[in-house]
């Protein structure tokens, strides 16, 4: 067995037949440059097989980002309304300091109408009913957001996802 | 990032699922490997924070694929080949920062594993890691990569040989 034999075989020696790792073991145990190389890759699967040693909460640290992740990707239709709302709101001009209470009712809406009070009383004295058309849809909610003025009112009616919907 | 730690049954009140399988057996498959994924994906991008932001992403994947995984088999195959994707998703990204190997450095008296494996191909990489630090099969190696058995044999040695190249020949 030649040492140019021997140095093709050392990169695949662990994945090599019975025969041809004894071929191996024989040859290294007579030849100095050849068992340097072997000694080599051995070092290097040592190496590779060594890991550092993780900080002790890196497992709970990664659990709790997932937790985290989960939580947040499954908020509920009421959340995202809420956040619909005070964006709406903003939208409208009402500013944090105009609010005196913010309300967020979740409830089945009867009748199913949608409200809308303006911030100008004398175009809007009677507030505007619609029926609403909706289609079927899980836990629908009602948002109502109250200023300083008692003409603002703004009511957010949102249905829940679709049944079935919301899945990741 | 919000790091508040939420429980597996306060996540079940929260937000319950039409799950067949609990949540509380989605943490346990977590726990069982977190580890595995941990080394792979350290081993892959060089990074104990690197590793730990993908075993993240794995772990999310894992439970957004929860109803799809079949309860009777081991995850650790699927989570392998989530880790590898997820690893080279984010080699790909920019913003990951991975360490410069100094290809101009020769005070060493040898370059570190780390730096050996930063030099290989991705396959080659992927390919020993999974092999030597893992310790799986050829076949496994095949099946997870999806490449043929001769292909991995080749990377393989490839890798090997590679390694040694660079970790055992830049002396000063």
């Amino acid at each position: 067995m030649t040492c140019d034999w021997v140095r093709a075989l050392l990169p695949v020696y662990p994945e090599a037949d019975e025969r041809n790792a004894e071929m191996v073991r024989a040859h290294i145990s007579n030849c100095a440059a050849c068992r340097a190389e072997y000694e080599e890759y051995e070092s290097l699967r040592r190496e590779l097989a060594a890991l550092p040693e993780f900080a002790p909460g890196v497992y709970e640290a990664i659990a709790s980002q997932v937790r985290e992740r989960i939580r947040r990707s499954r908020r509920t239709p009421w959340y995202w309304a809420a956040v619909a709302g005070l964006i709406l709101a903003a939208g409208l001009g009402i500013r944090p300091a105009e609010v005196s209470e913010l309300r967020l009712a979740i409830k089945a809406p009867e009748p199913p109408a949608v409200q809308a009070g303006f911030r100008n009383p004398v175009v809007h004295a009677a507030p505007r009913q619609r029926q609403v058309q909706k289609p079927a849809v899980a836990e629908p909610m009602e948002i109502r957001i109250v200023g300083d003025d008692p003409n603002v009112l703004i009511v957010w009616q949102v249905g829940g996802l679709p049944s079935g919907g919301g899945d990741l | 990032m919000v790091t508040e730690a939420v429980n597996a049954q306060e996540l079940s009140m929260v937000t319950p699922r039409e799950d067949a399988r609990p949540l509380a057996a989605f943490e346990e498959e977590m726990r069982r490997h977190q580890r595995m994924v941990m080394s792979v994906a350290y081993r892959l991008l060089g990074s104990i924070e690197d590793a730990q932001d993908a075993a993240q992403e794995v772990f999310f994947r894992m439970y957004r694929n929860w109803d799809r995984l079949d309860p009777d088999r081991d995850a650790g195959a699927w989570l392998y080949r989530v880790t590898v994707n997820v690893c080279r998703d984010m080699r790909r990204m920019p913003s990951t920062e991975l360490e410069d190997c100094g290809s101009e450095d020769t005070t060493e008296a040898r370059l570190s594993i780390e730096q050996g494996l930063e030099r290989l191909a991705a396959k080659e990489r992927e390919a020993v890691v999974l092999r030597d630090v893992e310790g799986l099969s050829t076949e496994e190696v095949a099946r997870i990569l999806g490449a043929t058995e001769s292909t991995v044999r080749s990377h393989i040695r490839n890798a090997r040989k590679k390694l040694r190249e660079i970790c055992f020949r830049r002396r000063p």
